[in-house]
C-alpha cells in the first residue's frame, strides 16, 4: 500500500505544531483537526467581551464548532458524566487547540514527582527520571518562550536547572510585591513559605516574532494580542514549510494492519462525509479526552479492546488538579486586574513527608481580585443592589473595596486510579460521534490536600490581616485547573502501560501518542512544559521510524 | 417627553446615580439599550422624577434615596442604570446582557479601580508592578 503521507498526526494542538514544525523538512506531513481554524484573534476577543459568561469558552462559542468539535468549552453539555463526582476539567477543539485559553504557567516537574512510589508508596514511578527530562526541559522553554528567573528556581525542591531561561521572568504584580514580606518566611505544616516568581510561557520582550505581554489580564481565555505562547505560532510556521493542515476533520478511526501497524486512519469533515488517508507513522496527539476516545472507537473484532489497548490502560488514570480558590479583603490596596492574573505562586507545598497520604499542591498568589469566587461585576451588584449605594460613595466604594481584593488558590496532585477513566458514552454529537463517557471520584488523597490547602491558605491571609476571608464552603468543593492528564500511561511494561518511555504505542510500533494523557502521574506542576519536554525528547525516536 | 429631553435627562439622571463623568456620547446608546429591555417603559416616568427632584429638593440626596433608591417602583431600575454604566450590562436573575465591545471597554468599573478593561490594557510590558497613578 503506498503512503499518501510520511507522518499524519491527529491533532493541531501544541504537540501537533511542535513535531510538525521540527518534522517538515523532507517530510510529507498531514495534521487532522477536528475544530476550526479562525475567525481572526480581533473577533474571538470581541465575543469574549460582550459574552453573558466570561468563561473559558466564551470566545469560541456560537461557532459551528459548538456542534461538530464540541468539548466541555461548549454551551451545552459534553461529558456524559452520571457519577455523583463531577471531573470538571475543559478543553478548547481548534487549530490551536486549548493553548488558546491556557493560563501559560509552566512551572517544571520536581524530582520527587516521578518516583511517588518509591518515596511516598503511592501512585506509580515514571519511566524517567527528573535528570533524564532535564535538559528536554531546557529545550521546552527556548521552544515555547519562557519567561523566569534562573536564579530562584535552580535547585528548588532539588530540581536544578542547566541552562537559562530564555527570557527575564514577567515582573511581579504590585499586590505581589505587597504581600510577599508579609508572606516570606512563615513556617507552614513544616515548609516555609517563599512568593516566587511563576515561569510563564508569556513573552517579557520580543520572542519567536511576538510582542511581549502588556499585561491585558484576559491569558485566560484569550491574549488579545498572541505576547503568551499558543500552538498557532508552530502551526503556522509548519504550514508555511509545506504541512498540510486540515481542519473540520474529525478522525473517527486508526486502522491496524495484521501486522499490527497503523497505516491508515478515517477521518469525518463537518459535512458528515467520511474521508480516509494513508501514512507510514501515525502520532495521535489530541489531549488526554479524546485521545483515548479515538483508540477505543477504533476497536474491531480483531482488537475488541480497543487500539494500543492491550494493557487496558487507555482512559483509564484521568487526572487534573483539583483546585480551591479562597478570598478575602486585604487592609491595604493591591490593584488587581492589572497584568496577568497570576505572577507568582507559593510552591513550597509541592513536597513532603506528608505525600504519602495526602495531596501535595501547587499555590497561586491572584493578581485578579477574587478569581473564581466572585467577578468584579457581581461585586458592584453587590454593592449597587445590597448596599445600595449610589452616586460618588459608590463609586468611591467600588474602589476601596475591589482594590483590595485578593485570593489564593491551592491545586492538588490527583493520584492515578484505574476507575477515573474515560470510554464511550452511547450518546453522540452532531456528526454521530460517541461522545465521552467519564468515570471520575474524588479521593480520600485530594480530600486530605484540600484541607491542608485550606489551612495554609487561611493562616496565609490571617498572616496578611485580611478581613472577608471566604473559603470554599467545605472541602468536597473544588473546581478544575483544566489539567487533563493520564488515559494512556507511559511505563516500560506493555502489559501495565500504553506507551514507552518515547511515546510510541507498546502495541503498535508505528503508532505514537504524545500529550499529557501519557503522564503516569501528574504532580503540581502545570502539565505543557513537561508535555513539551516529553515531545521534543520523542523527535528521536519519531526520526528513526520515519527513516526505516 | 421629547427625545432630546430624554436624552439630556438621562444623561443628568446616569451622572447622578454612578458619581462620574459619563460619555455622553454613549448615553444615545444606553438610553435605547434601557428602553429595549421589559423594564424599559418605566425610564421616563424615571427621568421626569430625577428632573422634578433636581428642580425642587432642598437635599437631593437624600431625595433620590428615599424617592428612587428605596423606592419599589424606581429602585431596580435605576440599579441596572448604574450597574448598565459600571459594566455596561445588565442583570437579570443572574443573566448578564453585555452590548458591544466598546462599551465593554468604556465601561466605569475599570477607571473606578485604577484598572484598565480586561483584553484593553494600553500599557506597556512591566506596568503591573507599579500602583495605578489615579
Amino acid at each position: 500500500m503506498t503512503a499518501d503521507y510520511d507522518l499524519i498526526i491527529v491533532g493541531a494542538g501544541m504537540v501537533g505544531g511542535i513535531l510538525a514544525t521540527h518534522l517538515a523538512s523532507g517530510t510529507r506531513i498531514l495534521i487532522l483537526e477536528s475544530g476550526e481554524k479562525g475567525p481572526p484573534r480581533a473577533e474571538l476577543v470581541g465575543a469574549y467581551v460582550t459574552a453573558p459568561a466570561k468563561t473559558m469558552g466564551a470566545p469560541y462559542h456560537g461557532r459551528d464548532g459548538d456542534r461538530f468539535s464540541p468539548s466541555p468549552d461548549t454551551p451545552t453539555d459534553y461529558y456524559d458524566q452520571p457519577g455523583a463526582d463531577k471531573f470538571k476539567a475543559t478543553y478548547q477543539r481548534r487549530y490551536g487547540g486549548s493553548t488558546w485559553h491556557w493560563r501559560g504557567n509552566v512551572p517544571r516537574l520536581i524530582p520527587s514527582d516521578f518516583q511517588m512510589q518509591t518515596l511516598y508508596k503511592v501512585g506509580v514511578d515514571w519511566p524517567l527520571t527528573y535528570t533524564d527530562l532535564e535538559p528536554w526541559y531546557g529545550l521546552a522553554e527556548k521552544e515555547i518562550g519562557v519567561s523566569g528567573d534562573h536564579a530562584e528556581w535552580d535547585g528548588y525542591l532539588g530540581a536544578k536547572r542547566s541552562t537559562d531561561y530564555p527570557m527575564s521572568k514577567i515582573w511581579p504584580a504590585y499586590g505581589d510585591t505587597v504581600v510577599k514580606p508579609l508572606l516570606d518566611g512563615a513556617l507552614l505544616e513544616d515548609r516555609e513559605v517563599r512568593v516566587m516568581s511563576t515561569p510563564q510561557a508569556r513573552n517579557s520582550q520580543p520572542y519567536d516574532d511576538a510582542p511581549p505581554c502588556a499585561g491585558n489580564s484576559t491569558c485566560d481565555p484569550i491574549c488579545p494580542i498572541g505576547a503568551k505562547y499558543d500552538a498557532t505560532r508552530h502551526l503556522n510556521r509548519a504550514a508555511q514549510a509545506g504541512v498540510e493542515i486540515r481542519t473540520q476533520s474529525v478522525v473517527t478511526r486508526l486502522h491496524v494492519d495484521v501486522d499490527g501497524r497503523v497505516r491508515q486512519v478515517t477521518y469525518r469533515t463537518w459535512d458528515g462525509v467520511d474521508h480516509t488517508a494513508k501514512g507510514r507513522v501515525v502520532i495521535v496527539t489530541a489531549h488526554a479526552i479524546e485521545t483515548p476516545k479515538l483508540l477505543l472507537m477504533s476497536r474491531t473484532n480483531e482488537i475488541p479492546e480497543g487500539v494500543a489497548n492491550r494493557s487496558g490502560q487507555v482512559g483509564r488514570n484521568l487526572m487534573d488538579h483539583l483546585q480551591g480558590q479562597a478570598a478575602a479583603v486585604l487592609p491595604m490596596p493591591v490593584y488587581p486586574f492589572r497584568g496577568p492574573p497570576t505572577t507568582s505562586g507559593i510552591d513550597a507545598f509541592r513536597d513532603g513527608p506528608f505525600r504519602a497520604t495526602s495531596s501535595a499542591f501547587r499555590m497561586s498568589v491572584g493578581n485578579d481580585g477574587w478569581g473564581l469566587v466572585q467577578g468584579p461585576y457581581a461585586t458592584a451588584l453587590e454593592l449597587i443592589r445590597e448596599e445600595k449605594l449610589f452616586g460618588k460613595a459608590l463609586r468611591q466604594r467600588i474602589r476601596d473595596v475591589i482594590t483590595r481584593q485578593f485570593r489564593l488558590s491551592y491545586s492538588t496532585e490527583t493520584l492515578p486510579h484505574p476507575d477515573n477513566r474515560v470510554t464511550l458514552s452511547p450518546q453522540q454529537d452532531a456528526l454521530g460521534i460517541p461522545r465521552p463517557l467519564i468515570s471520575f471520584q474524588l479521593s480520600d488523597y485530594n480530600r486530605r490536600g484540600f484541607e491542608m490547602g485550606r489551612r495554609v491558605v487561611r493562616a496565609l491571609f490571617e498572616r496578611l490581616g485580611a478581613t472577608d476571608i471566604a473559603m470554599p464552603v467545605d472541602a468536597n468543593l473544588y473546581s478544575a485547573a483544566n489539567h487533563i492528564m493520564g488515559t494512556c500511561r507511559m511505563g516500560t511494561s506493555a502489559s501495565t502501560s500504553v506507551v514507552d518511555p518515547e511515546g510510541r504505542s507498546h502495541d503498535h510500533p508505528n503508532l505514537f501518542i504524545l500529550g499529557g494523557s501519557t503522564f503516569p502521574t501528574c504532580g503540581t506542576a502545570n502539565p505543557s512544559l513537561t508535555i513539551v519536554a516529553l515531545t521534543l525528547r520523542s523527535l528521536g525516536a519519531i526520526k528513526r521510524e520515519l527513516a526505516a | 417627553m421629547t427625545t432630546d429631553d430624554a436624552l439630556a435627562g438621562f444623561v443628568a439622571l446616569s451622572r447622578y446615580l454612578t458619581g462620574a463623568d459619563i460619555a455622553s456620547d454613549l448615553a444615545a446608546a444606553y438610553l435605547a439599550r434601557v428602553k429595549a429591555e421589559r423594564f424599559g417603559t418605566r425610564i421616563e416616568p424615571l427621568i421626569a422624577l430625577f428632573r422634578s427632584l433636581e428642580q425642587s429638593s432642598t437635599d437631593l440626596e437624600s431625595d433620590v434615596r428615599s424617592q428612587i433608591i428605596q423606592s419599589s417602583e424606581h429602585g431596580p431600575l435605576a440599579q441596572q442604570v448604574m450597574l448598565l454604566w459600571y459594566t455596561s450590562a445588565f442583570e437579570d436573575s443572574s443573566q448578564w446582557k453585555f452590548g458591544t465591545p466598546d462599551q465593554h471597554f468604556r465601561a466605569l468599573i475599570w477607571p473606578a479601580i485604577g484598572a484598565h478593561p480586561p483584553a484593553l490594557s494600553g500599557g506597556y510590558f512591566g506596568y503591573w508592578k507599579y500602583p495605578p497613578e489615579h
